[in-house]
């Protein structure tokens, strides 16, 4: 019935776009039941000249268009909606702010149903003033804001061995960029003063996993931050609301969700998410162990893989890049698969531990060729090729893999994931 | 934007507020004076992480072998 309200359905082939279609159908009905009037959309007939007619009306929380469709996409596929990864489609979002609709998750224990009234903070452990606080104690201390991206460690964690993912969502949309509002961690230590020795710390979030990570003394004195807004309202609730531990440039697993208390040590807790995970296995059979820092990282989203090019001639290339040790200098392309470079235009506004975009103008000759992007970071560090990566890292590493990414235009204009 | 020299000033700023704050003798008194003590039933409620020497842990034994 509700179907039949919206119309004909759109062409769409995946049946993940058909599902989301269905559902978007039953509310877009319920809407037209209670509401009373058509609502542009799919299905819905869009008046050819929208100036000839009155709009619709003004609500009170903005939805997008119904005519837009970015969506996360999980993965894999098999695992429950309460584990695994929630992807952004890095092919779809547009300049360095990842809308928070769209900020990638993951999750090893589901999203936790928070009532802020209830929820506390906790800082004790080995400190003068053991410290029990509530969010809205937290919003009133003096507030600090960042724009900063956020990579899981084990983004593009499939492409180690062969190439996996089809599209730049599943090798690289474990990454997102968000203007964070919070209070510096660095001012609550002080507030409950720190012991001598006390080097470390433990941070634990609220969720069913009670994820628990180990953070040396010195970063989280240095630019830490116990975050209650991102994009200007609170994180949604898949990434950490109404508190979250933003660490910045270091992996996604550090900057803990949900976080319900801080303990002060003198040593790192070998926890379970930093023990037999976030670990890399070398080739001579040692693990390395606390990794922390996401290393310079490029990828280019257009052209990028399922995608078609219209044809020869004129194509913007674009894409984003970052790097844990603060800013990326410079971003080079090739468009003959690493035989020569070029400099990418980097748009403004370049900021420390932000995705940075990138872009450079190229006129595709309709042959057959691959594209590759690498950055330089503040520090002189240079992206990796995968093989440059594995000769020192081996391929049992799983985590923090920033080599550079292979698209191969074919000669149709379709891109396909290749290692080179 | 942050220069070498501006990098290097930061650290050394770092070092002296870590060395301050991790001195008990110097510890400042709190500024802002926001929140509350925990009771002690609070904390040992919500304090399950225990280190690798098994500090904290409650009475009882095993070994690697039998887990």
């Amino acid at each position: 019935m509700e179907r039949s309200a919206n119309g004909p359905q759109p062409p769409v082939a995946p049946a993940s776009s058909r599902r989301r279609f269905l559902k978007r159908g039953l509310a877009l009905g319920a809407a037209l039941v209670t509401g009373g009037r058509t609502v542009p959309g799919h299905g819905q007939q869009a008046p050819d000249d929208p100036s000839k007619v009155v709009g619709g009306p003004m609500v009170p929380y903005g939805e997008r268009s119904p005519f837009e469709e970015a969506s996360k996409q999980k993965g894999p596929p098999f695992m429950p909606d309460e584990w695994g990864g929630n992807f952004t489609p890095l092919d779809e979002t547009l300049g360095i702010i990842t809308p928070s609709a769209l900020h990638f998750e993951v999750c090893r224990g589901g999203i936790p149903d928070i009532d802020p009234r209830k929820h506390r903070l906790l800082i004790h452990g080995m400190v003068d003033r053991p410290s029990m606080l509530t969010v809205d104690e937290l919003r009133r201390l003096p507030s600090t804001s960042r724009i900063l991206s956020l990579e899981c460690a084990g983004n593009t964690r499939s492409e180690w061995r062969a190439p996996t993912a089809g599209n730049v969502r599943f090798t690289h949309g474990l990454t997102s960029c968000s203007e964070w509002t919070g209070v510096a961690l660095s001012l609550l230590l002080r507030e409950a003063g720190p012991h001598k020795g006390a080097t470390w710390i433990v941070a634990e979030g609220a969720d069913a996993t009670g994820n628990e990570r180990s953070i040396p003394m010195t970063k989280a004195m240095d630019d830490v931050l116990v975050a209650y807004g991102q994009n200007g309202e609170a994180p949604r609730p898949g990434n950490g609301y109404p508190l979250r531990l933003i660490v910045p440039g270091w992996e996604g697993n550090v900057n803990v969700k949900w976080l319900r208390r801080i303990k002060v040590v003198a040593q790192p807790y070998m926890t379970r998410m930093e023990s037999p995970d976030h670990t890399s296995l070398l080739p001579n059979g040692k693990a390395r162990q606390f990794l922390f820092v996401m290393e310079a990282k490029s990828v280019i989203t257009f052209p990028s893989g399922g995608q078609r090019l219209s044809g020869p001639g004129f194509h913007e290339i674009r894409g984003l890049a970052w790097s844990g040790r603060g800013f990326v200098r410079r971003v080079e392309i090739s468009t003959n698969g690493g035989k020569t470079w070029r400099e990418a235009r980097l748009q403004a506004p370049i900021l420390r531990f932000a995705h940075t975009r990138f872009a450079l103008d190229w006129r595709w000759d309709g042959r057959e060729t691959v594209l590759q992007s690498r950055c330089t970071d503040e520090t002189g560090y240079v992206q990796p090729t995968l093989a440059e990566l594995v000769k020192v890292r081996g391929l049992n590493s799983i985590y923090h893999n920033n080599a550079i990414q292979n698209w191969k235009v074919l000669a149709d204009g379709s891109i396909q994931n290749v290692h080179a | 934007m942050f220069t070498r020299r501006h990098r290097l000033g930061l650290w050394a700023l770092l070092f002296v507020v870590t060395s301050v704050a991790g001195s008990k003798a110097l510890a400042q008194m709190p500024t802002y004076g926001v929140g509350r003590a925990p009771t002690p039933e609070e904390v040992k409620a919500w304090d399950l992480t225990i280190p690798p020497d098994g500090q904290g842990l409650p009475p009882g034994r095993g070994t690697a072998v039998l887990g």
